[in-house]
Formats: structure tokens, sequence, C-alpha cells
């Protein structure tokens, strides 16, 4: 970019080099914009076309099978945010945020930290906490629910040997949500955890080196060097964190039906149950444009108090 | 447990299962002078239901016996969990995408009707079909009817029943020559489930969440309803209260069942449960568990006798473009289905054809007894707020029978939000 841009205007004739250079970027950019078509026009198709028709259908008062809609304003949105089971559905996936959030950033990163080290069966304990993470969410559900079924379960079934007597987990909201927070935090805490793994992998060791020089001891370092400079990581991870656990669904659905009563119901069944059981689509696509601005809201939080440069 | 199913009936069964169908069909049971169905050029059909637990295994094997000996039609049927059924159904039939049969539940098709996602079947359709109302059970029949038309035929009948565990029943002494003493009324059910419950057995399995079909059973006896004659919802009544109670009471007070019950199935499959009130299509299942067990007509707890009942009904979509070969196809393909329904019984079902539930092959079978039933089956409300009852009720009860609501508080707020729901 040698020649500044009023040469063009003055010569109005570019040299030679550069119409070639400016050719080879040309093309360069249409590879790129091939490469990344695929997703994009995936992207566009799959989840921006159908979320801005989902936006049109929450002013609307279409249902399942409405050949005909209506444009009713805010009508949707009025309905849903004084619905009282909308607002518990909000809570209880407050709730949920809030219990799994934490252990999903804190035990991945211990793990991370620990495996980072050349502890005995590293890969394999590598491998084995990240195994659970392939499992589908149905498959990972009724594995649990069975475990621990209160009736016929082996988890009570050792409990009442035992001598103890637990309450039904399925009988008490808080127990049913700490059941769900388990199976979630079993589940998916591998992934956090190989995520982390990357990020401490790109701290430079000449830190550690001459923090240990200085006689800072494992703890200090870990305050001191690891959690400031994982700081992009841990952006990334809670960012995505709380958007994954705003958006709970399959584990409540499968292990508590939202039980008991609407203890564990969340936001996205309310969608589902709204949109589909009772095939009231204007109202669901309003929860879920809801949901969105919430989920919304908190991200921009977070990237505010957790963005920042690092240097090292 | 499927694969069992899948493998019950060998070819011979089905051919006389099959034989004898059409002996009933041929000798007089049924109107003797079948219509031949006009002869059709190659069409293919597309076949929409929900049918995807065992019975849908069965239903595979009786479309594969049809287009064995229909060679001319071809079926292309797909089995979609009920609840995206009605998503897709009510997407694709606007569009013009829909199937060209489809099974439903009676009580699902005001929505349909409301979009005109199904057709009437005209006159001419039914003298094709060559049924007429005096040969099916007449609640199955009429549950074909929405606002006077006819919408579709009935395939079955699936109805409530009393399940007995048999070792429980002869452990506990509740045993009169060769079945065990069925309870016939709420003192007696009561009675029978605290003398069947001890240590880790149990008199009853209830279901805490998810399907509410015995309570609908007992709020109709007990002279309730869910709507009333205006459509306004009524499950705030002094009725359905008194059956919450009921329910909570088996919990709370007599302690004759457990919490946690997400499945009165699997829980009854246990064995560890004396009796479980639930449909007849759990018999195969029981049946393949190798259970030890005795189907009885379900108790009359309340004021009356009445049984919850429903019915899979054959429906032809509305198509863009109708197409009279099709048609025909189609209901030479229902017909052939419904001559046939002795085979559907392995799924545990009743058939909607009197003369059928007549014969030998049926009356051997579990739930024959059931057939008695038939002047006290009554079905879901065919109302457009139904499927909002059913998604909203199962939070409710379930919240009454552990306690933390009582009947009245929580049939209150369940009342007010069906009523509150925008159609």
């Amino acid at each position: 970019m040698s020649a500044p841009a009023e040469d063009y205007v003055l010569a109005a004739r570019p040299s030679r080099a550069h119409i070639v250079l400016l050719a080879a970027r040309r093309h360069e950019a249409w590879v790129a914009y091939g490469m990344l078509a695929p997703y994009v026009l995936a992207f566009l198709a799959f989840l921006v076309a159908p979320s801005l028709y989902g936006l049109y259908l929450s002013f609307t008062d279409y249902r399942l099978g409405s050949l005909r809609v209506n444009w009713i304003a805010l009508d949707n949105f009025r309905f849903v945010l004084t619905d009282p089971r909308f607002q518990t559905s909000v809570k209880n996936t407050a709730v949920f945020v809030l219990e799994s959030t934490p252990l999903l950033i804190v035990l991945p990163l211990a793990l991370a930290v620990v495996l980072n080290r050349a502890v005995a069966l590293r890969d394999f304990l590598r491998g084995a906490f990240f195994l659970p993470f392939t499992l589908s969410v149905s498959v990972v559900s009724i594995c649990w629910w069975w475990l621990l079924d209160a009736n016929f379960g082996p988890i009570y079934y050792v409990l009442k040997q035992w001598g103890l007597h637990p309450p039904a987990w399925l009988s008490s909201p808080a127990l049913a949500m700490v059941a769900v927070v388990a199976a979630t935090v079993w589940w998916t805490a591998g992934y956090n955890m190989v995520l982390f793994l990357a990020g401490l992998q790109d701290i430079p060791l000449h830190l550690y080196e001459a923090a240990r020089l200085d006689g800072a001891d494992a703890w200090r370092q870990f305050w001191a060097i690891t959690l400031p400079l994982l700081r992009p990581t841990m952006l990334f991870v809670v960012v995505i964190q709380v958007i994954a656990s705003f958006q709970i669904f399959g584990q409540v659905y499968v292990m508590t039906g939202g039980g008991p009563g609407d203890g564990t119901r969340t936001v996205i069944q309310h969608v589902y149950e709204t949109a589909f059981m009772q095939q009231r689509m204007g109202e669901g696509s309003a929860a879920a444009w809801v949901l969105f601005v919430l989920i919304l809201m908190f991200s921009l939080v977070q990237f505010r108090f957790l963005s920042g440069h690092i240097e090292y | 447990m499927m694969r069992k199913v899948r493998r019950k009936i060998t070819r011979r069964e089905f051919l006389r299962v099959a034989g004898a169908s059409t002996v009933a069909v041929a000798g007089g049971l049924l109107p003797a002078r079948t219509r031949a169905v006009a002869a059709t050029p190659n069409v293919t059909l597309t076949y929409w239901n929900g049918l995807t637990g065992p019975d849908g295994r069965i239903m595979e094997r009786m479309v594969d016996r049809f287009m064995a000996t229909n060679p001319n039609v071809k079926i292309e049927q797909q089995q979609i969990q009920w609840t995206e059924f009605h998503t897709k159904m009510l997407t694709a039939v606007p569009a013009g995408q829909g199937p060209d049969v489809a099974v439903m539940h009676t009580y699902e098709v005001p929505r349909y009707v409301e979009v005109g996602a199904v057709t009437e079947f005209s006159d001419a359709d039914l003298q094709v079909l060559n049924l007429q109302g005096k040969d099916f059970t007449e609640r199955a029949w009429d549950g074909g009817v929405f606002k006077g038309k006819r919408y579709s035929v009935p395939l079955d009948i699936h109805c409530m029943c009393l399940y007995m565990n048999n070792a429980m029943f002869k452990a506990a002494g509740l045993w009169d020559g060769d079945k065990p003493r069925a309870p016939r009324s709420l003192a007696e059910l009561v009675d029978t489930a605290k003398a069947l419950t001890k240590g880790d057995q149990f008199g009853i399995a209830w279901v805490q969440r998810f399907h509410h079909w015995a309570f609908q059973m007992f709020l109709w006896q007990n002279g309730g309803d869910l709507f009333n004659a205006q459509g306004e919802p009524t499950l705030a009544s002094p009725a359905a209260i008194e059956v919450a109670q009921f329910i909570q009471d088996l919990n709370k007070k007599h302690r004759v069942t457990a919490e946690g019950i997400t499945s009165t199935a699997d829980a009854f499959r246990t064995g560890k449960f004396g009796m479980v009130i639930h449909g007849d299509w759990n018999i195969p299942g029981f049946v393949a568990a190798g259970m030890d067990f005795t189907v009885s007509r379900a108790p009359t707890l309340f004021k009356q006798r009445v049984i919850w009942a429903g019915s899979h009904q054959f429906y032809l979509p509305t198509v863009r473009r109708r197409d009279e070969a099709k048609r025909q196809a189609a209901l030479k393909f229902i017909k052939w289905i419904s001559d046939f329904t002795l085979l559907w019984t392995e799924a545990g079902h009743i058939p909607a054809r009197k003369a059928l539930t007549r014969m030998k092959d049926f009356l051997g079978l579990k739930q024959a007894v059931l057939v008695e039933d038939a002047q006290y089956w009554r079905f879901m409300p065919a109302h457009p707020k139904i499927l909002v009852e059913e998604s909203l009720i199962p939070a409710t009860l379930e919240s009454i029978f552990l306690g933390r609501a009582t009947p009245k508080d929580g049939l209150e707020a369940l009342n007010a939000e069906i009523k509150r729901a925008r159609l």
C-alpha cells in the first residue's frame, strides 16, 4: 500500500504492479468468502432466518395450522410477561444458572490445573473427564434418572442399606434442581476443562520459573499468573456457560418434566410447551425472544467486566 | 422387549387371525355383500401416525401385509411422536405437503377442523368402506363425528383398567379361587391397597407426574367434567377437588403409594406395587416382562360408572389437489386395516368393530373382559383447549399429590390459567 489514495485520483490509472496486487487480494478475498459461504449460508438459513421469522410471529396471533396471521403488536409479550408460569420458569432458570455456572467454572478449572501437570494417568483422566460430554442429553438424563430413582435406583438403594431414608428427590423442588445440576455438571464439566487446558498451555512457562525464583508458592502462582492470564479463556468459558445454562431444557424435561409442580420448569420448556404442545406459536415465540434479550443483556455485562487487554 | 413383540406374530399366526377376520367379514357377521372397491392403478400413499411405541411395530407389519396383498398400492408410513406429529401435520397440511392418511385421537381434531386440515368422509366414501354405525361400538363410531360432521372412522378403543399383581394379592390373602379380589369401590380400593402395603411394597402405583387420565376418569365418575357446556374450564369444581383430595390422600394419608413415580407401568413391572390403574395398551409390556398379573375392569370410586377411553381413528387430511385414485386407495387401505384389527389387538387395544370383539381370537386376550364396559366408555372432549389442559394439568396434580398445594388452591390456579389461555 505504498501509493497514497490521491494517486489513484490524479493518475486515474494505477500502476500495473498495483493491479496485479489488487487482483490477487480480490482473488484471496473471494477464496475466503467461498470457504466461509457454506457456514454463512447455513447460519443465515437455519439460525438467522428462523429467528427473525420467530420475532415476526411473536407479534402475531399465529397458531399451528393458521392460514392467515394477524398482527397483534405487543399482546403476546404482555401476556407472557404477566403469566405466572412464565415468571416461575424465569426464576427457576435463574436458579439453575446461579447453581450450575460457578460449579461449571470452578470444577473444570481445578481439573484443568491438576491435569496440566505431570500427574499419573494424565491422558486417561483427561479423556475420562471429557467423555461424558460426547453423550447426548437424553442418554445422560435417562441414566441419571435411573440412578437416582427413589424407588428402584441404585443410589437410593445404597442409602437405604445404610439406614438412611432420604426424601425422594422428585418430592422437593430444591432436591430436584440439585439432581439436574449434578447431572449437568457431570455431563459438561469436561468440555470446559478442555477449554481451560488450552488456555493454560498458552501461558509462557518462564513466568512460572521467574515466580518460583522469587519464592512464590503454587497457590500464589495460581492467583498471580494463571488466573490473570487465563482471562480471555475465562471470558469465553463464562459467557458460553451462562448462555448454555440459560438454555437448560433437555435434562429437566427428561429427568423431572419440570416438576415437582413447576419447581424445575425452565424457560425453554415453557417455550416448547406453549408453542408446540399447546400450539400457541405467537406466545411461544414471544417467550423465546424474552429469553434471548435476557441472555444478551447478561452477555454484554460479562463482556464489560471480563474483557480487557492482556500483556505477557 | 420390542424385539419379543416383533417376533410374536408368526406367519401362521397371521394367517390364522387374518383367516378368522375374513370369515367374520364374509360369514355374515358383517354385511355379507362386500362391495368391491374399484380397481386402482398404481399409487403411493403417505401415511402418518404417532404410533412410536411397540404398537408402531405392529402397525408396520400390518402395512407390510397390506402391501403384499395389494401390490398396486405402496404405503409410505411415518411414525412421529404425538407432539411432533401434530406440529408436522399442522404445518405440512396447510402447505399442501400433508399425508394421504393419518391416525390420530378423536379429541385432537378441533384445530384440524378449524383450519380445514381434515376432510369429511362423504356418504360415498362410507359406501366404499362398506362400514356403518351398527358395525362399531357406539362410542367409537360417534367419536368420529365433530360438530355434526364425520371426519374419521375408528380403528380401536383403548380404555382404563385395573392391573393387579397376582403374587402380591395371594400373599395378602386377597385371592378368590382363581383370581385376585378386585376392589370395586373407594373404600375397598383403600382397604386393598393398605393390605398390600408392607415393607418396600406398596398397594398401588399412582403416577406423580405426566399422564392424568385416571384423574379425568374419577372426575367424570364424580359427576364433574373438564369443561362445561359453554366451553369454560370447570377444574375447580367441588367434584374435581374431591377427586384431587382422594389422590393426595393415597399418598399423604393412607400412604399406600410411593413418591417419585413418573411411569406407573415401569413401577408395576418391578413387582413391588399391587395395583395400577392405567390404559390397556400396557398389557403387551407386562406380558413381555413375564409378569403374573390380572387385568380387571377399573373400579367405580365415586357416584357413577364412567370409564376413560380413547380411540385411534383414521383421518383423510386435506390435500392440495384431490386425486380420486389416491382417495380410493386410501379408503381401501383403511378398510383392510379395519378388517384385520384382530392383528392390532396384540398392542393391547380393543377392536372398534363389534363383530371382531366376539371372535374367539379376541376373547382369549386379557383385554377382552374390558368390552363389558362399552356402555360406560367416555372420551376426552374434543375441545379447543384440551391440549392446553393436557399440558398444564400434570404440574398441578403433582403438587397436590405431594401435599405441596391443597386440592382447592391447586385446581383453582389451574382453572384460571386454562381460562386465561388465548386461543
